[in-house]
């Protein structure tokens, strides 16, 4: 984001008198002041910068307002994410919390929004300015309003500005922005406060896009077990720690490890109704324990009570992944799991939840079938897992038999007969339906090496007379 | 061309000791065979013991493999049927009466005791009647039964889903499988004993050569 010349901050564009619908408002009637007072000093008496926050009830509120109602239960508004966890993770001692309280309005509570920073300046944490000569934009700009303060993660992972890391599909291909998803309904929030973004009524949602589930198995399979995200994103940002640091004149400042591109899978600590998977995409957020050092020691305390690998989603959506390419690329790499060796040992108590307990390998799993590692290698897996089966195949005759599933589609219809003049092998093959030594009759298969075995020893035998009798030519 | 092909005169101006047996024709079809059929039952290991024979990598590649093989060998088998036919060269592996009795008898008598005793061969090869009377037996069997039946059961396995039906009435695709794992067995103990009985000629690697050269040594009995 480039960065605005003092006069492009705070100049008022002559277009905004006369071509926005809010020009034909006196500047007082929003930000007070008192404009027919010739000194100006008591002329800016009780001036407001953005008369937005707050309460934007006297300001936008006279004509917007329901929306203006609504948006003080907006996360935008209430920073609910950051003060819940905080008070989970703050020590008890009201004395120590009343000072985190304040640490928390230096710093963290800095970062909001309100009507004003996202529709006429650029957010006051990111230092403000007009974003158009105070016109009123009905849409924030992305770049200045948007991933201005959504920027080192989401708005890095979305435009694909992390190196090696593609851009999200939906900007790559459809070049869609912010609001083809969060809408400003859901910015405006709701009439429910929530607690975290998870949690908001009318949230961005895959499904309110893709609301097929269509022919693909995968999706059958994996419904309300893995998120959206653990299938289609990539590596991505975690951060570790977040410490108030002090600069040579005593002022505090954020100081951030460097982060750590990763990407991990781990347990839903909380399935809900609205979001049931088990299994979620999960980042590190910047949280540690001397968070609050510099204005009160052992201000966390209780750094255990909520995870810091936290449920993430990811904003760098990909069609096709490393670990979406085939079933045993996710199910047999365990390295795309939050495991006990990928946290921290102080953390272990806090991400008891999220993460994801040792399990079998697929190998491991499958070892009680005959020839395990014959299927494993020929029988494609949707074969046995068939969504439109009540249970995985777990019955040879199921399969071995003349009423085999294989020859009837998921709806029980007889498959089209192969008719083809393709090999019929290449094409059980291909379609993931050859079952390999299918036919084999051991005792016959003993008689056969027997009679080879035994032509074999005839000769040798043979031959060998053949060499002690010579001598008798 | 053909007749061309098949004469002897050509180089038996030249080495009238040897007869010209085998011409170039049957030579390069009996190679080709050779190294179709060694493919066929390598591969034919594999798929059907995928589980603990690797030879060519992968299964699908194994399948591939013994496919085509499968196909050569059938275009392999019409054209042999049809040279013979039409040179009535065909007339080498019809056994006639002599040669089911006493030729046989002889014949195994000489691999079963003769040979041990440096007993020449009871029949030798000639222009006109290059095999003896156990060869022909064999080979009369093998290439009018048992290669038909095996080719046939490999084309009702290698298109069942166009043969359903045929392939239901005969009992099924296991019906299939045991007719062609049979005929794979035979043949592949033929192949062994083929290879060893080739060594038993005038000298250990004279029927071998003989297949290469297409010459092969007049005996005198």
């Amino acid at each position: 984001m480039a960065p605005l010349e003092p006069y492009e901050k705070l100049l008022v564009d002559s277009d905004f008198i006369d071509e926005d619908e809010h020009g034909g408002i006196s500047c007082e009637t929003c930000h007070g002041g008192n404009p027919e007072d010739n000194n100006w000093k008591t002329a800016h008496k009780g001036l407001v910068k953005d008369p937005t926050y707050p309460d934007a009830s006297t300001s936008c509120g006279e004509c917007h307002e329901e929306i203006v109602e609504k948006n003080k239960a907006s996360l935008h508004v209430t920073l609910a994410p950051y003060m819940n966890k905080m008070n989970m993770r703050a020590n008890p001692d009201n004395k120590v919390r009343d000072k985190i309280k304040s640490a928390m309005g230096t710093h963290c509570a800095q970062c909001h929004s309100s009507c004003g920073q996202c529709h006429v300046s650029r957010p006051t944490s990111v230092e403000g300015g007009f974003i158009e000569g105070h016109l009123f934009k009905k849409t924030p700009p992305v770049e200045t309003n948007c991933t201005s303060c959504h920027g080192s993660r989401v708005g890095k992972e979305y435009f694909g500005e992390n190196e090696g890391i593609p851009a999200d599909v939906h900007q790559k291909e459809h070049g869609m922005e912010c609001k083809a998803c969060h809408s400003g309904d859901e910015m405006h929030g709701s009439d429910q406060e929530a607690s975290d973004r998870y949690t908001v009524e009318n949230r961005a949602n895959c499904s309110s896009c893709h609301t097929e589930e269509g022919d693909n198995p995968s999706h059958v399979i994996h419904k309300d077990k893995v998120s959206c995200q653990v299938c289609h994103s990539v590596t991505y940002k975690n951060c570790f720690s977040c410490h108030v640091g002090k600069d040579k004149a005593g002022n505090p400042y954020f100081k951030t490890e460097p982060s750590v591109m990763a990407f991990k899978i781990g347990l839903n600590p909380k399935p809900t109704k609205e979001r049931p998977d088990k299994y979620v995409t999960v980042r590190h957020i910047p949280i540690d324990k001397g968070l609050f050092d510099f204005y009160v020691k052992d201000g966390l305390t209780n750094m255990d009570k909520a995870p810091t690998w936290k449920m993430a989603t990811p904003h760098n959506i990909q069609l096709e992944t490393p670990q979406n390419e085939s079933c045993a690329s996710c199910h047999n790499n365990s390295k795309l799991f939050l495991r006990k060796q990928d946290v921290r040992s102080e953390e272990m108590t806090a991400n008891k939840d999220v993460i994801v307990p040792d399990w079998r390998t697929l190998s491991e799993i499958h070892d009680w079938l005959p020839h395990a590692k014959l299927h494993m290698t020929e029988v494609d897996c949707m074969t046995c897992h068939d969504p439109s089966l009540k249970a995985p195949i777990k019955d040879c005759k199921q399969c071995h038999s003349n009423k085999s599933v294989l020859l009837k589609n998921p709806a029980g219809t007889p498959k089209e007969p192969m008719m083809s003049w393709k090999f019929t092998n290449k094409e059980l093959m291909e379609t993931g339906l050859y079952v390999a030594g299918s036919n084999r009759i051991p005792a016959l298969d003993v008689l056969g090496i027997l009679i080879v075995v035994l032509t074999f020893a005839g000769c040798i035998t043979h031959a060998g007379l053949r060499f002690i009798t010579r001598k008798r030519k | 061309m053909l007749d061309y092909a098949l004469s002897p005169e050509r180089e038996n101006r030249k080495m009238s000791e040897k007869m010209y047996l085998h011409p170039v024709i049957e030579r390069i079809w009996h190679w080709i065979h050779a190294i179709l059929i060694i493919l066929l039952i390598i591969s034919g290991i594999q798929i059907h013991w995928p589980d603990t024979i690797n030879i060519f990598g992968s299964h699908s590649t194994a399948i591939t493999v013994h496919e085509w093989s499968g196909i050569f060998v059938i275009c392999d088998f019409l054209l042999w049927l049809f040279y013979n036919i039409i040179s009535k060269r065909v007339s080498h592996y019809i056994p006639r009466k002599e040669d089911l009795y006493p030729g046989i008898p002889k014949q195994a008598r000489f691999y079963a005791y003769g040979i041990f005793k440096g007993e020449p061969h009871p029949y030798s090869a000639s222009e006109d009647n290059k095999f003896n009377p156990l060869q022909k037996m064999a080979y009369f069997n093998f290439m009018v039964f048992m290669m038909p039946l095996l080719l046939i059961s490999g084309i009702l396995y290698l298109y069942s889903s166009c043969f359903a039906y045929f392939i239901a009435f005969i009992g099924g695709l296991k019906v299939v499988a045991i007719i062609h794992f049979i005929m794979a067995i035979i043949f592949a103990s033929f192949l062994i004993a083929h290879l060893y009985l080739a060594t038993t000629g005038h000298t250990i690697l004279g029927d071998i050569i003989s297949m290469i050269t297409g010459y092969a040594e007049k005996e005198e009995h």
